[in-house]
């Protein structure tokens, strides 16, 4: 099976075959290794995204989407279609960035540094990659997204980052979609308050969004 | 609409945002001017948030090597815990550290229990062989790849070993791993794997584990004779090194080329260079 092909600006497409997930899916159960090079690299991207957002740090987004790449070869003949493989797959990603958080907490040592959110931005990137380019805006989503308490966070960003509807959201994180409603305005709302007041202000309580503009 | 009112909007105006309102209810934000202002607060950082982020190459072929060696593994290799012990989570990444020096700690101590012992009865006494047995163990964390063949060596090198043999072989651990080169990244893995490729030592055949840790005990890692259980006879090893902070034997897989550092501890894949 060939490679996904690249699009001008370096992003994978695969719109090189086409094949719809499902059916890339039951050929990489059947054992077919191209197949699930191109499911994965098909959905790389996005995971990784996924994970970036919800850990707010780059080497652990890399761990994170790592291990969820693993996950879900390991997973595979277990995925049974009644949901679609992309939110299966983030419900992987989420899981996966969960436990890196978790794992984070763990190892955090504290440092002269640690309330200083350039000083872990610094730590987080230190390869110094686009730590340049739009750095307050970057620097800003950033922290306000880490503010927010996990409940909050991820219907967020499965919601604008992964682009899942309030149902997929449900199913992923296994609440009701009422409840995926609610918690996507008020940290929506949050994110708003704490980007609006970023001069020195901390982000507002997530419990209390009405104060969004 | 009362600031009692404004989680209701916010509600409303991120429900609006996400197209998830009937006629009426999105005739209702549409007239509000503040629930408007906030369905365009929202739709910002909704398109601040969607910005990808741009993802290394090495990177992703990293992740996407390691799963597919995963995949490898698990076809290739009908016992799922062997295939398992080749490929672990990453999980276990963080704790590796801490697990290599509790075992060289418990073989510190194990040894220096044996020598008391021995000196004590200044002799190759049943007693001495048992106390020695286990510091073979620790030293090699696999045993089960090899169980038979390694006890037996163990034993016997123990056995015929005179008393000050023991002690040397436990201290060898924290000397051959303090001896290891460091490496801390996979730019540093990869260099490490070419300029093996190209220097003096040969990469050792990978096959050769139950003759290897028969004589594990008096092998000390980094020596080039040592065979890790971890190496599959898919994969060449190519050396061992302490990699980000856990003793590791560095391979090269042999259909792919893909070259990765196995945690000597519990056969961990601590990362991978297509």
């Amino acid at each position: 099976m060939p490679p996904p092909e690249r699009t001008p600006d370096g992003s994978l497409a695969a719109i090189a075959t086409q094949l719809a997930d499902h059916e890339l899916v039951t050929a990489a159960q059947g054992g077919d290794r191209g197949a699930l090079d191109q499911l994965l690299r098909r959905h790389y991207d996005r995971v990784h995204a996924v994970c970036r957002r919800i850990t707010g740090h780059d080497a652990d987004a890399a761990d994170a989407t790592q291990e969820a790449m693993i996950a879900i070869v390991r997973s595979l003949d277990r995925f049974d279609g009644r949901s679609s493989f992309g939110t299966w797959v983030y419900r992987i990603a989420t899981n996966a960035s969960l436990d890196e958080l978790r794992r984070r907490k763990r190892r955090a040592v504290p440092s002269p540094t640690d309330d200083n959110e350039h000083g872990q931005h610094e730590r987080a990137d230190p390869s110094g990659n686009a730590r340049m380019e739009g750095l307050g805006d970057h620097l800003a989503l950033d922290v306000a997204l880490r503010s927010l308490p996990d409940e909050y966070r991820l219907p967020v960003v499965l919601r604008d980052v992964a682009d899942l509807d309030y149902a997929d959201i449900a199913a992923v994180l296994d609440i009701p979609a009422g409840t995926v409603k609610s918690r996507i305005a008020r940290g929506r709302a949050a994110l708003a308050a704490a980007l609006s007041g970023e001069a020195g202000n901390q982000p507002t309580d997530p419990e209390r969004p009405s104060r969004a503009p | 609409m009362s600031d009692d009112q404004l989680p209701d909007r916010a509600e409303q105006a991120s429900a609006y945002l996400d197209g998830e309102l009937d006629a009426d209810q999105r005739a209702v934000v549409e007239n509000d001017a503040d629930a408007v202002a906030m369905v365009d607060s929202f739709a910002r950082i909704r398109a601040e948030l969607s910005k990808a982020e741009p993802v290394d190459d090495a990177v992703r072929s990293a992740a996407l090597a390691a799963a597919l060696a995963e995949f490898d593994v698990r076809h290739e290799t009908a016992d799922p815990a062997a295939a398992a012990a080749v490929v672990t989570s990453l999980q276990s990444r963080r704790h590796r550290t801490y697990r290599v020096l509790m075992g060289v700690a418990a073989a510190t101590v194990i040894a220096v229990v044996g020598v008391a012992a021995l000196n004590s009865s200044k002799g190759n006494d049943a007693n001495s062989t048992a106390l020695v047995a286990p510091d073979q163990t620790a030293e090699q964390p696999q045993p089960k790849l090899a169980a038979a063949p390694a006890t037996a060596g163990a034993n016997d090198a123990a056995g015929a070993a005179p008393a000050g043999t023991a002690a040397p072989g436990a201290q060898s651990i924290e000397s051959a791993a303090a001896s290891l080169p460091e490496l801390n990244s996979k730019e540093e893995l990869k260099a490490f794997a070419d300029s093996f490729r190209i220097g003096a030592a040969a990469p050792a055949p990978a096959a050769t584990t139950a003759a290897a840790t028969g004589t594990a005990g008096a092998t000390p890692l980094g020596d080039s004779s040592f065979q890790s259980p971890c190496v599959t006879p898919e994969q060449t090893e190519l050396g061992q090194v302490v990699y980000r902070g856990a003793p590791a034997v560095v391979v090269r897989v042999n259909s792919s080329g893909t070259i990765v550092a196995i945690a000597v501890a519990d056969c961990a894949v601590l990362d991978t260079v297509p």
